[in-house]
């Protein structure tokens, strides 16, 4: 076991990617303990890509990849302007209020740190916001692309977990609306105190038809793509194909910000993507299959109860560990390391899967923000030039929303099961 | 793993990866392609005509696996797989081109074994049919010694690459 | 231990399965005096039950049961064909016959052995919103939800419902959507996965049932001595029987407890006729493409009596 997790470590320490570590690891293992079951290698990895819940993975991206070209922010931006950009620090509460939306219409929080980042970030400096607490908000704000559905790590851990992609999504659901709500909060205390500016709006009846009438087709998406995914009309992997064919027809006939010359492109930037994702699940077939087989999983049962923690110490203590290694590990790797650790261990406590999976997303996208290893502190200090300690800087205080969330969702169950229960059975 | 340096234009090996890779990326986009077009043709017949293809979405996740075996090697050559890169980054180049040369030849020995022990695991269970496409599942199991084949060849390259690019001077 | 039996599968601790292998456990290694050793690994730890029946033949794993029956022997497929049987004790006497020994012997050409064969839950039956089902006409038009396993899909086809695939998870959710108007399962699963909730009629088309061989890898079987193969032999049919009596008892449990919840409705003789009649093309189906002939679906009738 030692030599399992040494290994990974070790191998990861120095550069070799997260999936082919995992491998490496397991393959020592074998080698030095279990070489008769070393065979079992190929039929891991095959496992983990043969999986018809992941083959959403993909559309999911490409969805994201066809709203961002086809001209989808700068209408989303528009449309939140109406309704609180006349407030104090009003670009502050558009940023917050347009990542929110976004959130509902893409599954990953770095593209929509790039997409609104490119657009609101230059717009905040020239009306005279400090450039890193600009930064700090896009990047801070954008965790809420992961966290509200549909979200693409969700799906990630729905194949880790055996659950249930709608349950899921609905399970994050509540939590990503209260990041951004007390995000508005945390930017209105900080407008004020620095005097941001507000923003003219025009809102004479007529602006703010056309302004609702161009967001309307993109705030359609999270309707069909969440809708039909909740309902049982479509699986996760037909919604996401549906909702793909909808921003592809949205952007080549109602934005028009696509060509049919863009997408060849397009789609192979995201098939290389998935596989870049899929590579991971597979390899961490290989790593969770000696898990089971040591029986890891019972020993971290025990070892709750041995320290006596109910359900919610636990969760607690669990939630410290995933801000932990969200700080070192991207968020795919590490929910396919959390998962098959520690939620069999969590069940046995009572916990539902649900909640589990709601403050494992929400933890692991506090790790976008925070340094050394942050997708969205990257793409975020590259869009303003500011450096990424001085980014992650001024997006700690717009974080203590997360932090606030992630404590929420340990300390109430109900945040996460009520919706899906209600609306799921 | 960035900047080419001119021995990239010049050498021929490198000038055949850059075309194998080139071919890979369009393969994967039309099966992507492909995959894309058969889920919305499954979503239209099941709503608009009560129907559905027998084995169409068992096919979608076919090409899938293909996408991600070739996907994956054609990531080493792009130097894209995620990894922690924040020590290998602080460290002296010469220090971390010798790890980045070390890693390769780690992951190339993972993906030979495992090439290895695939292609013995799927002449046991490869002849096993599908139960609803009716073909045989080692169809499609190769997808992993292939994948692994061109792994194996992409970080041969990347060595050959590593060899040939000047360490650039410190100055920099 | 001499010997080590890693077992896998892929349902919870709190199932029958897992419950009658840990009796096999218990079993086995007393009868053994120690010399062989169980291990259980529940709830799909090592892998999906088509994975893990891989795992078996490659010896990675030595033994598990499960729904990839066709993986060890296509002729499996005979004991699900709808309307096959009209009682629970024909399929287990069919199971346990010398025609059960010549179907689970035909595995061990794949590499598996089979020492017992049970069955997986009880018979199927079919759940909708919109009127009984008496007769073949009643099932015409309905749309109805069934996994994605063939012998299923083409009954309904064959009277004249529309399968609609659904995942699992998400069937709840589309029978109250409307989505589906009903849907088929034994009644432990509608139980368990409140289908009910979303339903209102029962009919007990008891149209079909599933095998659940106990798989065991043919090379490490053979290395046991005669004495401890004897020994294997007989718990491994023991905890098989007990299986079959506790999961059929529980079915009949869930039945009662859904009969509180939807009105339920039998099959009459006359009328199943019309459906055996109306479903004898699956049947055709496989006899034609090679699966099994003609006469071993008479031999396999003729074993339940
Ligand atoms: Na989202
Ligand atoms: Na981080």
């Amino acid at each position: 076991m030692l030599l399992l997790i040494g290994s990974l470590v070790l191998f990861m320490l120095i550069g070799v990617p997260i999936a082919y570590s995992m491998g490496l690891s397991g393959l020592l293992y074998f080698l030095v303990y279990q070489p008769d079951l070393i065979a079992v290698l190929p039929a891991r990895v095959y496992a983990g890509m043969n999986s018809s819940v992941m083959l959403s993975l993909p559309l999911f991206i490409v969805m994201g990849h066809l709203m961002n070209h086809g001209g989808l922010t700068g209408r989303l931006i528009d449309f939140c302007m109406l309704f609180v950009g006349r407030l104090r620090g009003g670009l502050g509460l558009v940023s917050v209020l347009t990542a929110m939306v976004f959130g509902g219409i893409s599954g990953s929080s770095v593209s929509d740190a790039a997409s609104i980042g490119q657009v609101m970030i230059p717009a905040m400096k020239k009306k005279g916001y400090p450039v890193r607490t600009a930064t700090g908000l896009i990047a801070a704000s954008s965790t809420m692309g992961m966290i509200i559905p549909p979200s693409i790590p969700m799906v990630i851990y729905a194949f880790a977990a055996s659950e249930s992609v709608g349950r899921l999504f609905l399970g994050s659901l509540i939590a990503g609306v209260m990041v951004g709500v007390f995000m508005l909060g945390i930017v209105l205390i900080i407008a004020h105190k620095n005097q941001f500016p507000c923003e003219e709006v025009d809102l004479a009846p007529a602006k703010v038809l056309r302004g609702t009438m161009e967001g309307l087709p993109a705030l359609l998406m999270p309707l069909i793509v969440v809708g039909s995914v909740v309902t049982g009309i479509a699986t996760a992997t037909e919604s996401a194909a549906v909702g793909a064919l909808y921003a592809l027809l949205v952007g080549l006939f109602v934005y028009r910000g696509l060509t049919f010359k863009d997408l060849p492109k397009l789609f192979g930037e995201a098939i290389l993507s998935s596989a870049n994702v899929m590579i991971i699940i597979a390899f961490s077939g290989v790593f969770t299959w000696i898990l089971a087989l040591e029986h890891v999983t019972q020993m971290i049962g025990m070892l709750f109860v041995q320290l006596q923690l109910g359900p919610t110490t636990a969760m607690l203590a669990v939630a410290v560990v995933i801000l932990l290694i969200g700080f070192f590990v991207d968020v795919s790797p590490a929910i396919l390391l959390l998962t098959p650790v520690f939620l069999p261990a969590l069940k046995m406590l009572g916990v539902s899967p649900i909640q589990f999976g709601a403050v494992l997303i929400s933890g692991l996208a506090v790790g976008l923000v925070t340094p050394p290893v942050g997708m969205c502190l990257n793409v975020c200090a590259s869009v303003s030039g500011e450096g990424i300690l001085s980014v992650f800087r001024g997006a700690l205080p717009f974080l203590l929303a997360n932090f606030l969330v992630v404590l929420l969702l340990c300390l109430f169950p109900v945040l996460s099961t009520w919706l899906p229960s209600l609306l799921m059975g | 793993m960035s900047g080419p340096a001119p021995a990239y234009q010049v050498h021929p090996v490198l000038r055949a990866e850059k075309l194998l890779m080139h071919l890979l990326t369009w393969l994967l986009t039309a099966l992507f392609g492909l995959i894309f077009v058969l889920v919305v043709i499954l979503v239209i017949m099941r709503y608009g005509f009560n129907t559905t293809i027998i084995g169409g979405s068992e096919a979608t996740v076919m090409l899938f696996i293909y996408t991600t075996a070739l996907g994956a090697a054609v990531d080493i050559a792009r130097g894209k797989h995620i990894r922690i890169d924040a020590l290998i980054d602080s460290l002296p180049l010469r220090i971390k081109s010798w790890l980045e040369g070390i890693n390769l030849i780690l992951i190339g020995i993972l993906h030979a074994m495992l090439l290895y022990y695939s292609t013995q695991w799927i002449s046991v269970v490869g002849n096993s049919e599908d139960p609803v496409l009716h073909i045989a599942e080692g169809l499609i199991e190769v997808a992993i010694p292939i994948g692994c084949a061109f792994a194996i060849l992409f970080c041969i390259t990347r060595l050959i690459a590593l060899i040939m690019t000047p360490l650039p001077k410190p100055t920099n | 231990a001499d010997f080590n039996f890693k077992f896998a599968h892929s349902q919870p601790d709190s199932s029958v399965r897992h419950k009658s292998m840990l009796f096999f456990k218990e079993a086995l290694e007393k009868e053994s005096e120690g010399r062989i050793s169980v291990e259980i690994f529940s709830g799909s730890q090592l892998g999906s039950e088509p994975e893990v029946m891989d795992m078996v033949k490659m010896g990675t794993v030595q033994g598990t049961r499960g729904g990839a029956f066709t993986k060890a022997n296509k002729k499996f497929l005979i004991y699900t064909l709808p309307f096959l049987y009209d009682s629970t004790d024909a399929v287990l006497k069919a199971m346990r016959s010398d025609f059960g020994t010549h179907i689970a012997d035909a595995a061990k050409a794949n590499g598996y052995y089979i020492p017992a064969t049970g069955v997986a839950g009880g018979f199927r039956v079919v759940t909708n919103n919109k009127h009984p089902i008496n007769t073949p006409a009643d099932v015409e038009g309905l749309k109805i939800r069934t996994p994605g396993i063939e012998t299923i899909i083409k009954t309904f086809e064959a009277l004249g419902a529309s399968p609609t695939s659904i995942p699992y998870g998400e069937v709840y959710m589309a029978l109250k959507m409307g989505v589906a108007d009903g849907q088929e399962n034994p009644p432990s699963n509608i139980s368990v996965m409140k289908f009910y909730e979303a339903q209102t009629y029962l009919s007990l088309l008891n149209y079909q049932i599933h095998p659940d061989p106990l798989f065991v890898n043919l090379k490490w079987y053979e290395g046991l001595p005669d004495d401890l193969k004897t020994v294997f032999d007989k718990v491994s049919k023991e905890a098989i029987a007990w299986s079959d009596e506790h999961w059929l008892a529980s079915e009949a449990d869930y039945l009662k407890f859904l009969s509180d919840k939807l009105e339920v409705n039998e099959i009459s003789a006359e009328n199943r006729a019309k459906f055996v009649e109306k479903v004898r093309p699956v049947w055709d189906f496989y006899i034609q493409n090679g699966t099994f002939s003609e006469e071993e679906v008479n031999q396999a009738i003729e074993a339940g009596k």
